[in-house]
């Protein structure tokens, strides 16, 4: 027993499908809605109530297979896994157990290796139970019979940095892909952990299961705290015990959680209620083609063939609609503008998204379209407006969405070139800053910024600082 | 006690394990008299099945399979609200369903 301790993970995360209405039932899939409100006899377990699978539900869980290089199976069939709970009324959950509609596929991590998937299968999400009420439990069934795909890894990973990457590699592809808005705050993606530690010499430890896991962050704090109870109670001569732990966030530590039931006690069986899942090529084509360029590609692509340095492409793709945005401006501009659109979109128009006083809160609800953008960069390009000014320029456009080249003309913000007219700006500068003016007849070449700056103030911004330099330095007898 | 202590052809006492198990599971609970009582009928619904999947393992493939299985189209139909559901209901607490607390507790 000398070999390092080795850690084996896998994860199970369920994605709720970003539909409007249930899985087999024709209530709203809608968070936040009063409890219980979108319940019906379905979704409520009445007797005589049967199923209808919804068929966008089908197409998200395809195009999410799809995008995750997972092999679609053309008939897939659904199970009756049976608990009794109070989150769930019929006394089971509808699931794919024997033939689910999806398998293999994965996702690639940046250190090289491949987190390869088991399966993906659908199945409807469980009612919300609120336990904090002393002896009672409050029950909302709103979110019972919701879409879920759950997504099984097979146990490639070996420390929490990579379950880390994977979800959020996860997430974005499935965000990307319009399968799921994966908002973990509204529990559209919830994530368990399988955990287990070993002799690198030695068989797979004794797995334990996490739960509770509703943030990327507690994922890994729990994994990490998890690695370290087992390897020290290995390490103490104690076995691990097979049990589903519960993550306590606020003690930062897994504790263990109700006795679960066995595999076997869940008495599976078909369900006899609905037809088998059957998906065509024709299905496999749309899907397949609406499946936009995925994070990682579009990144390699800004690094590769625009230049862009990693952390520029990693701002643009953090969201699609970033991404779009950018890609949709670059096609209106010059190919070699891309670094100055980038810096425009990842500086100015992100955080005019933040702004209370800008009309809009993404980038897709601001007045300024990609063109619009692709404009303004070209002005800045061929020197027709300093930065500063396009600034002023892009202000006025996020506020009354009129295009920059008229708002250039309208506010007289052209930039000025034209020696004369900068000269009489330069005299007044000279005027009223003496002591600068000495210092850089002095042979402070610093110095000569402050009337720079003064002459920028004067022209409101229009005038060409290298222009202005050159007058200066004429003006004053020195060296440029 | 898990499921694996219930062979898949239980005895008498074999049963009896089988109804405590469920009972357990379906949060249930029994007395020696009910359990005495079960027993007997678990092991007889056992048998049935048993006698069904002996003529299963003969039986033709299923032909009825459908070629286009019919699905619905993602459309909200109007649900019954929370206070029709809710007058199913044997307890509740404002709108939501109140249950006795089975969290914490052996399944």
């Amino acid at each position: 027993m000398t070999g390092a301790w080795r850690t084996v993970i896998g994860l199970e995360t369920h994605v709720q499908l970003g539909t409007h209405t249930k899985l087999f039932c024709g209530c709203a899939n809608e968070f936040g809605a009063p409890p219980n409100a979108n319940t019906c006899e379905l979704c409520t377990g009445q007797p005589g109530s049967l199923p209808l699978l919804n068929e966008r539900a089908l197409r998200l869980a395809v195009r999410a297979a799809l995008a995750l290089d997972a092999d679609v199976a053309a008939r897939s069939t659904f199970d009756r896994k049976n608990y009794f709970y109070c989150d769930l009324p019929k006394g089971f959950q509808t699931t794919q157990y024997v033939a689910p509609y999806a398998s293999g596929g994965g996702v690639a991590l940046d250190d090289g290796s491949f987190v390869r998937l088991t399966r993906i299968h659908m199945e409807e999400d469980a009612g919300k139970a609120i336990h904090d009420r002393g002896d009672t439990t409050l029950v909302d069934l709103n979110r019972a019979g919701v879409p879920l795909i759950e997504i099984v890894t097979e146990p490639d990973l070996s420390n929490a940095e990579q379950a880390f990457e994977y979800l959020t590699k996860l997430k974005e592809v499935l965000v990307y892909a319009g399968v799921s808005d994966c908002d973990m705050e509204k529990g559209s993606l919830r994530c368990d952990v399988n955990v287990s530690v070993h002799r690198e010499d030695e068989p797979l430890g004794t797995r334990v299961e996490i739960k509770n896991l509703n943030s990327f962050r507690n994922v890994r704090a729990a994994i990490e705290h998890e690695v370290e109870r087992q390897t020290r109670a290995l390490d103490d001569g104690t076995a691990i015990v097979q049990e589903t732990r519960l993550f306590d966030v606020d003690a930062n530590a897994t504790r263990t959680m109700r006795v679960k039931e066995d595999e076997d006690d869940y008495r599976y069986f078909p369900e006899p209620d609905l037809p088998p899942a059957l998906v065509t090529d024709e299905v496999l084509r749309v899907e397949r083609a609406a499946i936009p360029e995925l994070p990682t590609a579009r990144r390699a692509r800004y690094a590769n063939e625009l230049g862009l340095s990693e952390y520029d492409a990693g701002v643009l793709t953090a969201e699609r609609a970033t991404s779009d945005f950018f890609d949709a401006a670059l096609r209106a501009a010059d190919p070699g503008a891309a670094k100055l659109l980038a810096n425009w979109t990842t500086n100015e128009l992100l955080a005019a998204t933040a702004d209370p006083d800008v009309p809009g809160a993404a980038l897709d609800e601001l007045r300024v379209s990609p063109a619009d953008l692709a404009a303004l960069v070209a002005l800045v390009e061929r020197g027709e407006i300093h930065s500063a000014a396009a600034r002023t320029v892009l202000r006025e456009t996020l506020r009354s969405g009129r295009a920059p080249d008229d708002v250039v003309r309208e506010l007289g913000l052209a930039q000025a070139s034209d020696p004369a007219e900068i000269e009489a700006w330069c005299t007044a500068a000279i005027d009223a800053d003496p002591r600068a003016t000495e210092q850089v007849r002095a042979g402070n070449g610093k110095a000569i910024g402050a009337l720079i700056g003064a002459v920028m103030k004067r022209s409101q911004g229009r005038a060409n600082p290298e222009v202005v330099r050159s007058v200066l330095t004429r003006m004053l007898e020195v060296d440029a | 006690m898990g499921s694996s202590d219930a062979p898949s052809d239980p005895g008498e006492g074999a049963a009896h394990t089988l109804v405590r198990r469920t009972a357990a599971l379906a949060r249930l609970d029994l007395d020696e008299a009910e359990i005495e009582r079960l027993a007997p009928e678990f092991r007889r619904i056992l048998d049935a099945f048993g006698a069904l999947a002996g003529v299963a393992a003969d039986a033709p493939p299923a032909t009825d399979e459908p070629h286009n299985a019919r699905t619905r189209p993602d459309t909200p139909r109007p649900s019954l609200g929370a206070e029709r559901v809710l007058r199913c209901a044997p307890e509740r607490e404002g709108a939501y369903y109140s249950v006795p607390k089975t969290v914490g507790g052996d399944a």
